[in-house]
């Protein structure tokens, strides 16, 4: 079993193979041994992440290896499994959270699962709406923003 | 497979017309046109469009901007265009190379190919019909 803290020194008893999913903790231990019963710090983490993460990693603990990429096939963001869609009902907030989780715990399926997600939250949202769901400012000025929207007016609609 | 970046970047990611760059300043080393005029007159490209570095952070965005790439680069190149008028940061994002290979290895396949070669062949009768003396290399070393 494998001990890790979150950084508001929640701590959690997983197994190794639920560990091993996230690289970074695996490089951990590969560094600090199997001997060493010290929990791993995870100070970007908060504990209640941290629950979702291990959830998530619980979830897909028995999932064979990924196979290899089929070239014919599109890697779309609407290939995503009924069981991770349940798993993504969240408010944005914790979605946010969860995909920096992943970024930091480097657990590429879960951040391809949340990176899917809010790919397809955007998809029917306006320019405004994405800039608010972001909180990203408009630096453009009203002239440069209208010489974009004249560039893309063959996309605009879509 | 950089022929068909090119070609699609050029495609995609530009004016539907693109003008004949007008000296060897205003093109890049793969012969692409970085500067482009738009119906209004005005100059957008080198202003607006710089290669963006990802570990350039968007100004006070919630997520970084690799994880943005992540997301952006799963919505097809025909709808996420429309977003580069979102901010400076995230326009430069979108317009990148980088980003624009990303999102060909998400969504061209080759059974996809060949319809991808039938726009381009219909783009470059546009091209030619404005500039009937023009070369398009990029457009006539794929589709020939």
């Amino acid at each position: 079993m494998v001990k890790i803290t979150s950084s508001d020194n929640q701590e959690f008893t997983i197994s190794k193979e639920i560990a091993n999913q996230s690289v970074l903790i695996k490089n951990m231990l590969e560094d600090v041994g199997e001997s060493d019963d010290q929990p791993i710090p995870l100070p970007n983490v908060s504990g209640a992440i941290l629950q979702k993460v291990i959830e998530y990693a619980t979830m897909h603990k028995d999932d064979p290896p990924p196979a290899p990429e089929d070239e014919t096939k599109l890697k779309t963001s609407e290939d995503i499994e009924e069981r991770d869609k349940e798993f993504m009902q969240l408010d944005q907030g914790t979605m946010f959270e969860i995909i920096l989780a992943a970024n930091y715990l480097d657990m590429k399926n879960l951040l391809d699962l949340g990176c899917k997600t809010v790919a397809n939250m955007i998809k029917g949202k306006s320019v405004e709406e994405v800039r608010k769901l972001f909180n990203i400012v408009n630096d453009f000025t009203p002239e440069e923003e209208e010489q974009i929207r004249k560039e893309n007016e063959w996309c605009e609609d879509r | 497979m950089a022929e068909l970046d090119r070609s699609f970047r050029r495609l995609s990611f530009s004016n539907p017309v693109p003008p004949v760059p007008r000296s060897h300043q205003e093109c890049n080393d793969e012969g692409v046109a970085l500067m482009e005029t738009s119906a209004t007159g005005l100059s957008t490209t080198n202003q607006l469009n710089s290669n963006h570095h990802l570990d350039q952070p968007i100004p006070n965005c919630i997520l970084p901007a690799h994880i943005l790439f992540l997301i952006f680069s799963h919505i097809h190149p025909s709808s996420v265009l429309r977003f580069r008028r979102v901010s400076r940061s995230l326009n430069s994002l979108l317009m990148s190379p980088a980003f624009a290979s990303s999102c060909l290895v998400r969504f061209v396949t080759p059974q996809s190919m060949s319809g991808l070669k039938a726009l381009m062949l219909k783009q470059r009768k546009r091209i030619k019909a404005v500039d009937p003396l023009g070369p398009i290399p990029e457009f006539d070393s794929f589709t020939s």
